[in-house]
């Protein structure tokens, strides 16, 4: 009886750098917070390995690893979050990101930013990128903090509008 | 809110932070291989103690950050941390061997080594004693001798190598490059094109998993080698250098290198006022309309470097608004509108500028001057050059309206330049090459000034001493500069200074 070739070398840096970013993010969608989604990053990767994972092409090893990641993610929050929402954020990850790692969603989502008029984008950049308050936010752009929340809430969903209209063009 | 519409609601957070708090997905190659190095009894996944630990463990370092930072009175301590550059790492300057005999008379325990002349396979060999190599660089005329399959073994015993330059000769294979795999530590590889580049040599870089930085001069590439470079593992910054074929059904292929996050387009695509100087470039597209919407169809794209090309401001404004770099130099036909373009870039913290000089563009094919170290002369007149005083004009500008980090400028500073940088609030590393002491004063008036690099500058020792009013300032480093870094040291205490 011949025995099995032994499987071929593992390229682990290469391997990490093609699923790292697709993982984070679905860790994030699942709902960990960003220093949460940084630590299971790492032990997705290092307990999928460990367990002895193999580069079988590219979906299958992806499936496997979010598998880990998201048993990870719920061992994290075991008694804080429900099975049935991890679940479903699961399944917006597989309707939505899974064929291409969310890189078609992310690059329709950059195109509608970059159609947001001045002050929405200003809007943006200072919630999301300088950490800004509502109230520091209503004095510079002239609106009450009211004005700010609503704002926001209708650039989301524009935002959320247009990344549905780009992906189904 | 349903299950689904707040997961969706986490999507558009996470590709929000992305993009406007760069907040994305952290680079865990090497800490992954370093937790399977050790037992996994003794690395178990984090649980809520270790945790604990470590948030213990943050804290104290934190306090003692703090400290120490109070202890320096250094405001600046906690500024922001970029994330780790894509160019190769400071190294103190190659020796250079020219010859055989050469080679042979050079330590072997050399760090960083350059042989500049014919080098043939045989003298490979010759390479396998320098064993503390973390960057070699071979580079010379195309050699059409056959090459032995094993020519590149001896890099397999250099595990410190790090930075690689190599020609690709004629009669070098796929097999040569795919050898390199063996070279344990390399990630940064350039290759001197002395025949095209076909989609088989970039599908044999493959094997190398480690190389993160591609640099490719001369020669020329088609549209299928730049497609087979989507799926090198690690590629996260190419170079494409003066090297033919580079039109732009071609170039918008890079669309495809998804992974890409640095960019550098040099001596690609004529551009009239530098033919007229004697150095025209390499016939190609250069940053036009359309390869500029290509590169910003890479959702990754970080840093981009334009140095002697063809480009317009149209271009640059379809390039993606989140670039953090950007490097535009010898590029005499931008004018003022290309750099004001450049305002767009609202988070841009790493900036590379020029002023015009002549001198730079005299090529073999004209007068060579004498070489001389220090700033050459604006020649204006002779260059055909228009008013240089918008560029500086709208270069000021980036400085007093984007945050700024690091800024790297070529020759002397204008004096609009000068005058804008105590207005960049947020510089805090500054590069200079070819100034002189006057350009000393002017970044002493950085008020975060931490660190400061003068390379192949004319200055003395006392010329430096407007720095000794600079508080924040905690490294000096000179290149190709007089005095020794004892003398420094002596009249700027608590800096740490380098010279070489």
């Amino acid at each position: 009886m011949s025995a099995a070739p032994p499987p071929a070398p593992l390229d682990l840096g290469g391997l990490v750098t093609r699923h790292q970013q697709s993982v984070w993010r679905y860790l994030r969608v699942l709902g960990a917070a960003p220093d949460l989604a940084d630590d299971l990053l790492q032990d997705t990767f290092v307990i999928a390995l460990r367990r002895g994972l193999v580069d079988q092409g590219y979906a299958a090893t992806a499936a496997f690893l979010r598998a880990t990641a998201r048993h990870l993610y719920l061992k994290s929050h075991r008694r804080r979050v429900a099975l049935r929402e991890v679940e479903e954020a699961d399944l917006v990850w597989q309707q939505e990101c899974s064929t291409d790692d969310g890189a078609g969603w992310f690059l329709a989502l950059d195109r509608c930013l970059d159609e947001i008029p001045p002050r929405g984008r200003r809007l943006l950049e200072g919630t999301y990128g300088e950490g800004l308050g509502r109230a520091a936010l209503a004095r510079e752009l002239g609106l009450s903090v009211l004005g700010i929340k609503t704002a926001l809430r209708r650039l989301r969903a524009a935002l959320r509008d247009c990344v549905e209209r780009r992906r189904q063009a | 809110m349903n299950g689904r519409d707040a997961a969706v609601e986490r999507l558009l957070d996470t590709g929000l932070q992305e993009r406007f708090a760069d907040r994305r997905a952290p680079d865990v190659r090497e800490a992954v291989a370093a937790r399977l190095a050790v037992p996994a009894e003794v690395n178990r996944p984090a649980d809520h103690r270790h945790r604990l630990a470590t948030a213990a463990l943050v804290l104290l370092g934190v306090f003692v950050a703090g400290g120490v930072a109070w202890l320096r009175n250094d405001e600046d301590a906690a500024q922001v941390q970029e994330p780790e550059r894509l160019i190769p790492p400071d190294l103190p300057p190659s020796l250079i061997a020219q010859s055989a005999a050469a080679l042979a008379r050079i330590a072997a325990d050399v760090t960083s080594l350059h042989c500049m002349y014919e080098v043939p396979a045989s003298d490979y060999q010759l390479l396998e004693r320098f064993v503390a190599l973390r960057r070699l660089a071979i580079t010379g005329p195309a050699v059409t001798s056959p090459w032995p399959a094993d020519v590149f073994a001896p890099f397999t015993a250099m595990p410190a190598l790090t930075v690689l330059e190599l020609p690709l000769q004629p009669a070098m294979t796929p097999e040569h490059l795919r050898s390199l795999a063996k070279v344990p530590q390399l990630q940064f590889l350039t290759l001197h094109l002395n025949r095209p580049l076909l989609a088989k040599d970039v599908a044999a870089l493959q094997a190398l998993p480690n190389v993160r930085s591609l640099s490719l001069m001369g020669g020329s590439l088609d549209a299928h080698a730049v497609r087979a470079m989507s799926l090198l593992p690690a590629l996260e910054s190419l170079t494409l250098a003066r090297i033919g074929g580079c039109t732009e059904p071609v170039l918008r292929e890079l669309r495809t290198v998804h992974r890409l996050r640095r960019m550098r387009l040099y001596g690609i695509g004529e551009t009239s006022r530098a033919s007229r100087l004697g150095s025209p470039g390499v016939a190609g597209a250069g940053l036009s309309v359309a390869v500029a919407k290509a590169l910003g169809e890479l959702p990754l794209l970080d840093e981009v470097s334009i140095e002697q090309c063809s480009l317009s401001a149209e271009a640059v404004t379809l390039l993606p608004e989140r670039l953090r770099g950007f490097a535009l130099t010898r590029c005499p036909d931008a004018g003022a509108d290309v750099v004001e373009a450049l305002l767009r870039f609202r988070g841009l913290r790493r900036l590379e500028l020029d002023r015009f000089e002549r001198r730079w563009w005299i090529t073999s094919t004209a007068a060579r001057p004498t070489p001389r170290v220090g700033p050459p002369e604006f020649d204006a007149a002779t260059a055909g050059m228009p008013d240089q005083e918008p560029i500086w004009r709208a270069q000021a500008e980036l400085l007093r309206k984007l945050p700024v980090q690091r800024l790297r400028y070529w020759s002397a500073l204008p004096a609009e330049v000068a005058e804008a940088l105590p207005a960049a609030a947020s510089l805090a590393e500054i590069e200079l090459v070819w100034c002189g002491p006057a350009e000393i004063e002017a970044v002493a008036k950085v008020q975060k000034l931490r660190r400061l690099r003068l390379e192949s500058c004319r200055f003395t020792v006392e010329d430096v001493r407007p720095l000794t009013a600079v508080r924040s300032l905690a490294q000096l480093d000179l290149r190709w500069a007089s005095g020794s870094r004892e003398d420094y040291a002596a009249l700027l205490p608590g800096v740490a200074v380098t010279v070489q």
